[in-house]
Order: C-alpha cells, then sequence, then structure tokens
C-alpha cells in the first residue's frame, strides 16, 4: 500500500514537471512569434519607405522632365514644357510608368513667383495609405524670354502601399 | 528532511521562471523602444538642405514692372551679390535687394519647410564681413547646432556655398535641424 502510495506521488510528480515544461515551451513559443512578428512589421516600414525613395528619386531624376542647356543636363531642374506634355506620353504608355512609378501620384507645385500646379502621374489603385516625400526643385520655362526664367517649386511624390 | 528537498526544488523552479520572466520583459522591453527606421526621414532632410538652395538661388525674379514681386528677371544669386556689395538694385516698391531677397526667402521657406514643421536656418553673410540675412524658424539656431565647421560634425543636415565677389567672398548657408 506504502509502495503503491508512493509511485502515484512520483507520477504526480512527473506529470507536474512536464506540465511545466509544456507550459514554459508554450509561452517561450508565443512570444517569440510576438517577437518575430513586430520584426516583420519593422522590416516592412522599411522597405516600403524604401521603394518610396526609390520612386522619388526615379520621379527626380527622369530624362523627360529633366531641363537642359546646350544639351548638358541641369541638376534637380524640370522643363515646364515638358511637364506640360508628359501627360501624353503617359496615357500612351502607361504600362512603362507603371513599371517605374507603380502606385503613386507626383505633382509639381509652383511656389515662386506663381502658384501653379502640374500633375504628371497618379495611379492610386485604391490602396489607402500614403507615404508622401517632398524635394524642393527648380523649374525653367523657357517661353518667357530669350534665356528663360528658372522658378522656384516642390516635387511632391506619394507613394501608395 | 524530505520536505526540505521539496522546497528546494520549488525555489529552483521559481528562480528559473523569474529568470526567464526577466529576459522577456528585457526583449519586449527592447522592442518597444526600438525606433523605427528613420531612412526616409535622412533621405528627405538631406535632399531638402541641398536641393533647396541651389534652387532658391537659381529663382528668376519676375521682370514685368505690373508684377507685384518684379525685381529685374535677376537671380537670387545676382541679388545676394548686390546685398553684400552696393545695394544698387531696386525691386518693387523701391525696396533694395537685401530687403527683397530676404522677404522673398522668407516667403518661399514658409510655403514649404515651415509648412511641413521642419526647423530651418538661412544663413548669408560676407567672409570677414557682417551678416547679411538670417531666417530661421522652430529654434533651429545656435543652440541647436554646431556654428560655421563645426556644423558639418553635427547629425543637422547641412549646405554651405560660396558666392565670389568683387572683392570678398559670400557664404550662404542653409540647415534644417531634425
Amino acid at each position: 500500500m506504502k509502495k503503491h502510495k508512493k509511485a502515484q506521488l512520483k507520477m504526480g510528480e512527473n506529470i507536474s514537471i512536464m506540465f511545466i515544461f509544456i507550459l514554459l515551451i508554450v509561452v517561450g513559443m508565443l512570444f517569440f512569434f510576438k517577437v518575430q512578428t513586430a520584426s516583420m512589421k519593422i522590416k516592412q516600414h522599411e522597405n516600403t519607405e524604401l521603394s518610396a525613395i526609390q520612386v522619388a528619386q526615379k520621379a527626380s531624376f527622369l530624362p523627360e522632365l529633366r531641363c537642359s542647356s546646350e544639351n548638358v543636363p541641369v541638376q534637380n531642374c524640370y522643363d515646364t514644357l515638358k511637364m506640360e506634355n508628359i501627360k501624353y506620353a503617359i496615357t500612351k504608355e502607361d504600362s512603362y510608368y507603371y513599371d517605374i512609378f507603380k502606385y503613386s501620384t507626383i505633382y509639381v507645385e509652383e511656389v515662386f513667383p506663381g502658384n501653379r500646379t502640374w500633375l504628371i502621374y497618379n495611379s492610386t489603385g485604391n490602396k489607402p495609405s500614403k507615404l508622401s516625400t517632398q524635394i524642393p526643385i527648380s523649374m525653367y520655362d523657357p517661353m518667357t524670354s530669350s534665356l528663360g526664367s528658372y522658378y522656384f517649386g516642390i516635387l511632391h511624390v506619394g507613394v501608395y502601399s | 528532511m524530505k520536505n526540505r528537498r521539496a522546497q528546494m526544488e520549488i525555489m529552483g523552479l521559481l528562480v528559473v521562471i523569474i529568470l526567464l520572466a526577466v529576459g522577456m520583459l528585457f526583449t519586449v522591453n527592447y522592442m518597444i523602444n526600438k525606433k523605427p527606421s528613420e531612412i526616409k526621414k535622412t533621405y528627405t532632410e538631406s535632399q531638402m538642405a541641398s536641393n533647396i538652395l541651389s534652387s532658391i538661388l537659381r529663382t528668376t525674379t519676375p521682370e514685368d514692372t505690373k508684377d507685384q514681386l518684379y525685381c529685374h528677371k535677376v537671380d537670387f544669386t545676382e541679388l545676394l551679390q548686390d546685398c553684400a556689395l552696393f545695394e544698387t538694385i531696386q525691386c518693387s516698391n523701391g525696396q533694395p535687394s537685401c530687403k527683397y531677397a530676404e522677404e522673398q526667402i522668407t516667403e518661399m521657406l514658409n510655403n514649404t519647410l515651415a509648412k511641413y514643421n521642419k526647423p530651418y536656418r538661412f544663413k548669408a553673410w560676407r567672409v570677414n564681413g557682417d551678416q547679411l540675412i538670417e531666417i530661421k524658424n522652430l529654434n533651429c539656431d545656435e543652440e541647436h547646432i554646431g556654428e560655421g565647421i563645426l556644423a558639418m560634425y553635427t547629425q543637422r543636415q547641412t549646405k554651405l556655398l560660396p558666392i565670389p565677389l568683387n572683392p570678398g567672398t559670400l557664404m550662404v548657408q542653409f540647415d534644417i535641424c531634425s
């Protein structure tokens, strides 16, 4: 009888150790998955930011819009005449521009001396969140006089994700 | 005796659990306090600082005298050069080059960086001479950023451009503070 009770006690002890061990493993796994999800979210946010930067870079160096002086491209400058006409190229070659800009909205806002706006590209894809980047640029208007004029503006690039 | 041994075992188990809990707390604390990536912020600010200065200096003022903002179609580089020398250029409402440049640059920055709540400072001065223009927003001043060469060693985005004068040199600096 005594031996039987001792065995039962031993069994109980083993079961409780197993239970605690399994509990610790489950808690550890839950914790690990939580941490993994958090780092995945951070990584995803980083990737979205990187793709926003990529689109902003591509937009600011787009050869179709860049102004040039005697065939030498002027850095950080858009030609107003090219901005007026880019919409025709984008409508005609929409898949080509989608490969470059994906789902984004790109427009140029004149800050000085006027306040005009040029829409360059718009494809929202019904996506809710948007990461916006603003880049100051010069706009060259070749039509004002023999030398043309430079205006000050902001290039707005909004990337949807 | 047996009772004491059982107590010791429970104590051991408790120590293991406490150690695990402390470890988890540290990890959770690290994950919560981990600052989100600032790749985009750094990129935007560095682009802003370098592009804004070159774009402003390249901008041409309107020629038409009917325009409220006219200043004989000179660009802001010429305006600042004139401001640093003899102030011979008279812009709209008889404004001298210094006042016109300061007002228009303030307006441009108010419509861009101030709108996005970015602290900034625009400064123009003659080397070995007086300060000509200083425009700042949201405490972006000496206390928050380094001065002169030191500014390049801080984490602030700084762009410094020398403009030749006859005689001398004009320095134009633009900072974006974080």
